[in-house]
């Protein structure tokens, strides 16, 4: 779970019994265990951290306690919202510990809470963030903050999210949530326990500014364990290629191929990562500094792949496999973030028993570098030599 | 400390207690390739011979019935260019095997049925990797030949400490005794016929005692040196905690640290067992011979021949550290393939020499590499810890390469292998970039907020106040948007400037003629540009209308132009420049309100303005 505060980003680690922050700074970066005490939180199960217009740092939790005298044991889970609170620290490593100082907000889950993120909506006119948390229920339950009392309290999730709340009819489990926006198009992916994967997209026409919502399901077979859209450029402004990546328990990762135009009728599979066991998570971003993203998959086996997008012959999309290592545990996250502040993005694999961070090939980064520099370099001269 | 993670590996059968240092690794059979050689206190001696699925961890050549193995070597105890096995045991015998091609006949193994000369030109003209094939283990019913030396050897090296060429065996022994020896075969008679067959006469070879000393202190470990200033041999002894003692070739004995009463407490002298083993350093312009030393509880030091200095680093190991090996990274470096090339064809790295470093393991299985400016990295071995060993070793034929190897208490060795070790500290980019700011001085100004600031504070060692450099880095890198738009308002500039400067000059016929001329010449390359393209935006656009697809082939083909604008400025240099300042001034219409599209790309009624001035 990464947190940008400023220019810097940091970095949430959790484990079963506890959470590790790294927090950035140039040239190195710190770790601290938060001072959270297991006894009174139980075992974690699933984390966001977020900053939103009120708070500095939001940092929730799921938890669950081993209550052994407990009779209901649905009352063992709960949802903990800590927040920083109107005080404004510039550190975050005092920002920490004032975190978990303040109050901490305790809500009881009637049911065993699974994936849970945060998601910007449009409340009453103004963004606001909150939390979407999905459950074993079935649904997808949303939190917010009340603006005055600052308190989170549960809200229908239909105003928002008709398209999530209609799942929760289904039997099914929602493992996990995707909720993207690009440009004018809003996703909303939903990957179940029993492998059905729902879509929605919400394009605005442009002429009329009304909604068009398309909405697709297929049913993959085998427990969903990520989803990922994403661009294939890292373009901003005007985004040429967006797809979705889908990894699965049992089957191979697919790749749905312009899944705004096409939605799921163009599904790519990428071969390689059933050599390897399930894979578990999947993460996008580009690191060869091309502009164009990378797709990289973490299975259980051990095993990080790398792929690139590029085009064969007939002018099909296709990935290739770009890197792999093995790692010595099952791969649980991958993700990428500045932890040393040099400009240079590390990726961050956590695995079954730990974090790795692996530092990019320094040398290829300057050269990539060096070229951007040489030609920004003559547009400026040439811009100077013509104003003198 | 950093820690990390090996990941390839393999495992190895090898049954029995064993004495922390009854293993060594060497080219047992001449083949260029490092095997590993271990012996237990059952007698059974194993030879391992590189990695394979099919030999599933069995050894190469066994051998039983040796006695309680204390030690193993393996050297060129004949002085004949042929390495043999030693191996001592503690009820004085001196087990020596010659594992040669001829003993390798053995039809199991499939790959040594060649002769030698023809198997290792075989292995040079298909270094490819064959994997070794064994079958079952070879048994050696008995060593090529056992000599007698003292009991209770628990310490043995094969080196030349004297410097005549020759080399020597040193036994150490658990009464503190060391003495050397020279194999010897007893030359034929002087009267002995020529007719008489040499193989005849040639009675047992002994082990002819050259030198014996006593010592105070038990003998924890053997190493040798090279005296960085006069190149001759030096015989290193390790005594208990944390001495040793240097013999040099003409037997003159230094006690070290030499009095150690001045600044350290008389409580110092404690009897901890002490590891040594020999480092190089690279140091104006060669390798220097350095000492290193582990004691148990964790003291590492540093003793530099040349200088007589010691540097000391503590350990914070909670464990008994006891195997101690030095290693070359480098090599191992050479054969990455994937990463490390690129830094080796660095002109600024390949040029700097490696030090070795050192690796230190406690009986828990964490390990530690330490390198000479004490970085330390940690690796954690799951299970207890019988014998460590740290060396080469040939996993495919063909390459050695450095292993770690594990003895634990289950009767398994674990090898791992392809060990990709870095010492040094996380690398800052911007020190790698620092050497390259001069050049981008003034682009650098122009853009990086307090630029000269920073740039200062770099210089002094300080990357902590650098953060508007490293943005506009990363910018460049991850942000290609920035960087073109940042690309897209130079050009603006560039052509508002030329604008104005047509408007001061309006008068100017011969000019404006080029720039028609020009304007048409783009007008093509546009087209052109523009059929290839076409397909890929209407991809991309589908729901644009007629109109706004057109736009946006524009822009994306300015965006290009820009592009081969700075490519074709870098190859041909300043005459196309100038054409190209026209051609950018001449379309100056077109050019301009694609880049306003491109800035206010949201704005529709800019955007429609514009397509109504077209």
């Amino acid at each position: 779970m990464t947190i940008k505060k400023g220019i810097h980003q940091h970095l949430f680690v959790s484990s079963f019994y506890g959470i590790t922050c790294f927090v950035s700074a140039p040239g190195y970066w710190n770790t601290i265990k938060l001072p959270l005490d297991n006894k009174d939180i139980g075992e974690i199960i699933s984390m966001d951290v977020f900053s939103s217009v009120h708070s500095d740092l939001i940092f929730a939790l799921t938890t669950a306690h081993s209550g052994q005298n407990d009779d209901d044991p649905q009352s063992q889970f709960s949802l903990r919202i800590y927040s920083l609170g109107v005080l404004i620290s510039n550190f975050m490593e005092d920002a920490i510990f004032k975190v978990v100082e303040e109050n901490c907000q305790s809500i009881r889950l009637h049911f065993t809470p699974m994936q849970l993120v945060h998601t910007k909506i449009d409340k009453d006119g103004e963004d606001c963030i909150v939390l979407l948390l999905c459950g074993t229920d079935g649904g997808v339950h949303l939190y917010i903050e009340d603006k005055y009392t600052k308190e989170w309290k549960e809200s229908p999730v239909q105003p928002y999210y008709p398209f999530l709340a209609g799942l929760a009819d289904s039997e099914s489990k929602i493992l996990s949530l995707e909720i993207k926006e690009f440009g004018n198009v809003k996703f909303i992916a939903a990957g179940c326990q029993n492998g059905m994967l729902h879509i929605s997209i919400l394009k605005q026409n442009e002429s009329t500014g009304d909604f068009e919502r398309e909405q697709s399901s297929v049913a993959l077979f085998s427990p969903i364990t990520s989803i990922s859209i994403f661009a294939s450029s890292t373009s901003k402004d005007k985004p040429e290629e967006i797809h979705m990546l889908v990894t699965c328990a049992v089957e191979q990762a697919i790749i749905y191929c312009y899944v705004d135009k096409e939605i799921l009728k163009h599904p790519l599979y990428l071969r390689e990562c059933s050599k390897h066991d399930s894979v578990l998570c999947s993460h996008i971003m580009d690191i060869d500094w091309d502009g164009k993203n990378e797709i990289l998959i973490g299975t259980y086996g051990r095993e990080l792949l790398i792929y690139k997008q590029n085009v064969n012959s007939q002018g099909m999309i296709i990935y290739q496999l770009l890197w792999q290592r093995s790692f010595t545990h099952p791969i649980y996250r991958i993700t990428g973030l500045d932890l040393n502040e040099d400009g240079i993005e590390e990726l961050i694999v956590a695995t079954q028993y730990g974090v790795h961070i692996l530092q990019p090939n320094l040398y290829k980064a300057k050269e990539r570098l060096l070229k951007v520099l040489n030609e920004i370099d003559i547009l400026n001269k040439k811009c100077k030599e013509i104003s003198t | 400390m950093k820690s990390i993670c090996l990941v390839e590996r393999v495992k190895w059968k090898f049954a029995g207690n064993m004495n922390p240092h009854a293993f060594d690794f060497g080219d047992v059979d001449n083949d260029k390739d490092n095997e590993f050689v271990i012996g237990n206190l059952k007698g059974e001696l194993s030879v391992f011979k590189g990695i394979s699925a099919a030999n599933d961890g069995q050894p190469y050549v066994t051998c039983s019935g040796l006695g309680t193995i204390t030690c193993v070597a393996v050297g060129d105890i004949r002085n004949s260019g042929k390495n043999s096995i030693v191996c001592v045991n503690a009820e004085g015998q001196c087990h020596i095997f010659d594992i040669t091609s001829s003993n390798e006949s053995d039809p199991t193994t499939h790959d040594e049925n060649i002769p030698a000369s023809s198997k290792k030109n075989n292995d040079i003209q298909t270094p490819a990797m064959r994997p070794i094939i064994i079958d079952s283990p070879k048994v050696i019913e008995k060593p090529t030949l056992t000599l007698s030396v003292p009991v209770n050897c628990n310490r043995i090296l094969i080196a030349d400490i004297d410097g005549d060429g020759i080399n020597e065996i040193i036994l150490a022994r658990t009464d503190r005794i060391l003495q050397v020896f020279n194999f010897q075969t007893p030359l034929p008679p002087i009267d002995s016929t020529a007719s008489i067959k040499p193989s005849l006469i040639k009675g047992q070879p002994i082990l002819k005692e050259k030198k014996k000393w006593c010592f105070d202190g038990q003998i924890t470990s053997l190493s040798i040196a090279k005296d960085p200033n006069t190149s001759s041999p030096l015989l290193i002894v390790g005594q208990p905690g944390g001495h040793f003692m240097i013999i040099e070739k003409n037997e003159k004995k230094t006690f070290f640290p030499t009095q150690v009463s001045g600044d350290q407490s008389g409580e110092e002298f404690t009897e901890v067992s002490t590891e040594i083993v020999r480092g190089t350093v690279f140091k104006n312009g060669k390798y220097v011979d350095v000492v290193a030393l582990i004691t148990m509880d964790g003291k590492f030091t540093l003793y530099d021949l040349q200088s007589s200095s010691i540097s000391n680093y503590e350990l914070q190991g909670t464990h008994k550290l006891f195997g101690m090996a030095s290693m070359d990274l480098c090599i191992n470096d050479i054969n990455d393939e994937s990463l490390d090339n690129e830094i080796l064809n660095d002109p600024e790295k390949s040029a700097k020499k490696y030090d070795n470093v050192f690796v230190v393991c406690a009986w828990n299985g964490c390990t530690y590499v330490i390198d000479h400016d004490f970085n330390v990295v940690k690796f954690e071995f799951e299970g207890r810890v019988c014998a460590f060993a740290a060396g080469q070793y040939a996993i495919t034929p063909g390459h050695n390469v450095n292993c770690f190897l594990y003895v634990d208490f289950e009767d398994q060795i674990t090898v791992y292998y392809n060990l990709r070790i870095n010492t040094k500290p996380v690398t800052n980019f911007i020190e790698i970039m620092r050497g390259q700011f001069n050049k981008f001085d003034e682009l650098l100004g122009d853009i990086v907020q307090d630029y000269d600031q920073e740039k200062g504070a770099l210089s002094n060692g300080s990357y902590q106040s650098t953060s508007n450099i490293t943005e506009f880095f990363h910018q460049c890198l991850y942000q290609l948007d920035d960087y073109k738009d940042m690309k897209a308002k130079l050009i603006e500039t560039l052509k508002r400037k030329t604008r104005e400067e047509e408007e001061k000059k309006p008068n100017e016929l011969r000019e404006k003629n080029e720039l028609i001329e020009e304007n048409g010449l783009l007008e093509s390359v546009i087209y052109q540009e523009k059929e290839k393209d076409v397909e890929k935006s209407e991809s991309r656009n589908k729901e644009q209308n007629q109109n706004q697809n057109k736009q946006d082939d524009l822009v994306l083909i300015s965006e290009q132009d820009i592009i081969q604008d700075v490519e074709t400025q870098e190859l041909e240099g300043l005459e196309i420049e100038n054409t190209l300042d026209n051609v950018i001034g001449g379309c100056d219409d077109v050019a301009h309100k694609l880049q306003l599209n491109q800035i206010t790309n949201t704005d529709n009624e800019q955007f429609n303005t514009q397509e109504t001035q077209t």
